[in-house]
């Protein structure tokens, strides 16, 4: 009897920790799951996900958006009220003010790589940490965005560059989107 | 014998310096202060140093070449900025403000005004803008930043805050500041367009669609003019003409014009548009 309840704690525990992974690692999460994932803490900077397959460092890659005239192809504006009303249907309120930034690279097909770096600063531009869970839709929001423009570099060069895209936020609403 | 070489060797050393004098040793309070000593350490850190870089200022060690000169003279308000150049094009805006303002607080009359292009631009931070745009007037009335009156920022910031009055009359005072009253004189386009943009806001329909107008009188491809103009023609239910503007917006954006700002590259300035905006229009229009 002893031994088949300690089995099945063991078999719980393994359900469990395998359930919380998945949730973890899969960036098509819906927004209602967000809030059970963290950012990673790596030294002074934080990401979203540290995954990087390139034999290319990251940091190794030092051509931005602006050197490849690479904004999005939407303007600030639409992209606020895409991003509002995304915020707006996971029914959840959220408080500061700030700026949430994201930091992330484009590879040669459009597609945004899973290495992106956060930052998050208050309205004076002071360092501020918002509630993850409004990180974590605003960067699923990120995530529905595809069409970035490929990345073209000549062979031995990183095929990639990095985009920024920041969320201005105040009293927990989404006012601008920069760049 | 290898003591006596050493004596000797001290011996002519020490003759050498007498000769010539002590090294003359770095003083803060006096070569800081001196405006051709500071430049010098531009010149040399910056002009033959930071900006040889390959990839410029997103080099890794450009930073390490601005550490040089505030180490040297921590007086050095270009230094900060251009420290600063990175981070605030790369979506670290803590780290930007913080060189930013501490070049702003060395050199008020230079960085000011700039600190304010950057939040009404930049971070879109209308609130922070005016209050520093107001201080840059005070300290150089008739002042301008990246080729706009300081006047021309505040009507931003205030059409952006929704307060068209205050913003009326900020792009009038921007105008009169081009034309000193003169209506035949030049005015740039972009003036025009905000100005039109406000008026728009305001429900003021008729005055708009002149301001537009004019807009296009000097720069007929501007794709925001025909966009926004387009917008009055919607709003007037005129669709034909709707529709003609925006097909120029259209094919303006197809063959690479823009607002021709400097900045562009980097952000967006407040109202732009994109193709994406101007085929969603066109896809609507009511006939």
């Amino acid at each position: 009897m002893k031994i088949s309840i300690i089995f099945l704690l063991v078999l719980l525990i393994i359900y469990s920790s395998v359930f919380s992974q998945s949730e973890n690692t899969d960036s098509s999460t819906p927004y209602h799951t967000v809030n059970t994932r963290k950012l990673i803490h790596v030294l002074d900077k934080v990401f979203t996900d540290t995954t990087w397959s390139s034999s290319f460092q990251p940091d190794s890659v030092f051509v931005y958006y602006y050197n490849v005239r690479s904004k999005y192809p939407e303007s600030s504006e639409t992209l606020r009220g895409e991003a509002s009303e995304y915020l707006l249907n996971t029914g959840l309120q959220f408080s500061g003010s700030g700026y949430i930034t994201f930091r992330f690279f484009i590879d040669s097909t459009g597609h945004k790589l899973k290495r992106t770096e956060v930052f998050q600063t208050d309205e004076s531009y002071r360092g501020y940490y918002f509630q993850d869970r409004l990180v974590w839709i605003l960067y699923e929001f990120l995530n529905t965005l595809h069409d970035w423009k490929p990345a073209k570099a000549p062979k031995g060069y990183p095929p990639f560059y990095i985009n920024v895209m920041t969320f201005k936020i105040h009293e927990g609403n989404l006012v601008n989107i920069i760049p | 014998m290898k003591a006596i070489w050493s004596i000797l060797f001290l011996s002519v050393l020490a003759m050498f310096e007498s000769e010539c004098g002590p090294v003359k040793k770095f003083s803060y309070s006096q070569d800081c202060e001196n405006r051709k000593f500071r430049d010098s350490l531009i010149v040399r850190y910056v002009d033959s140093g930071a900006e040889k870089l390959p990839y410029y200022y997103n080099n890794p060690a450009w930073g390490s070449y601005l550490d040089s000169v505030i180490s040297i003279c921590p007086n050095v308000a270009s230094a900060y900025q251009l420290k600063a150049v990175p981070a605030i094009k790369n979506g670290e805006y803590s780290k930007a403000y913080r060189l930013d303002e501490k070049a702003a607080e060395l050199d008020s009359p230079q960085y000011v005004s700039y600190l304010g292009f950057l939040k009404c631009i930049f971070t879109k931070d209308y609130t922070g803008a005016i209050i520093d745009f107001n201080r840059a007037i005070k300290i150089i009335p008739g002042g301008a930043e990246m080729d706009h009156s300081f006047y021309f920022y505040l009507g931003i910031c205030y059409l952006e805050l929704g307060k068209y009055r205050d913003a009326e009359a900020n792009f009038n005072k921007d105008i009169f500041s081009q034309n000193r009253g003169d209506s035949t004189g030049d005015i740039h386009f972009n003036s025009l367009l905000y100005m039109g943009i406000t008026k728009s806001e305001n429900n003021e329909l008729d005055s708009a669609e002149i301001y537009l107008k004019k807009c296009l009188h000097i720069y007929k491809q501007l794709p925001e003019a025909n966009y926004y103009l387009a917008f009055i023609y919607k709003k007037k239910k005129e669709a034909n003409l709707e529709k003609n503007y925006l097909e120029i917006a259209q094919k303006s954006i197809l063959g690479g014009y823009s607002m021709n700002e400097g900045n562009l590259y980097y952000v967006n300035y407040p109202r732009q548009i994109t193709l994406y905006e101007v085929n969603k229009q066109l896809s609507v229009i009511e006939w």
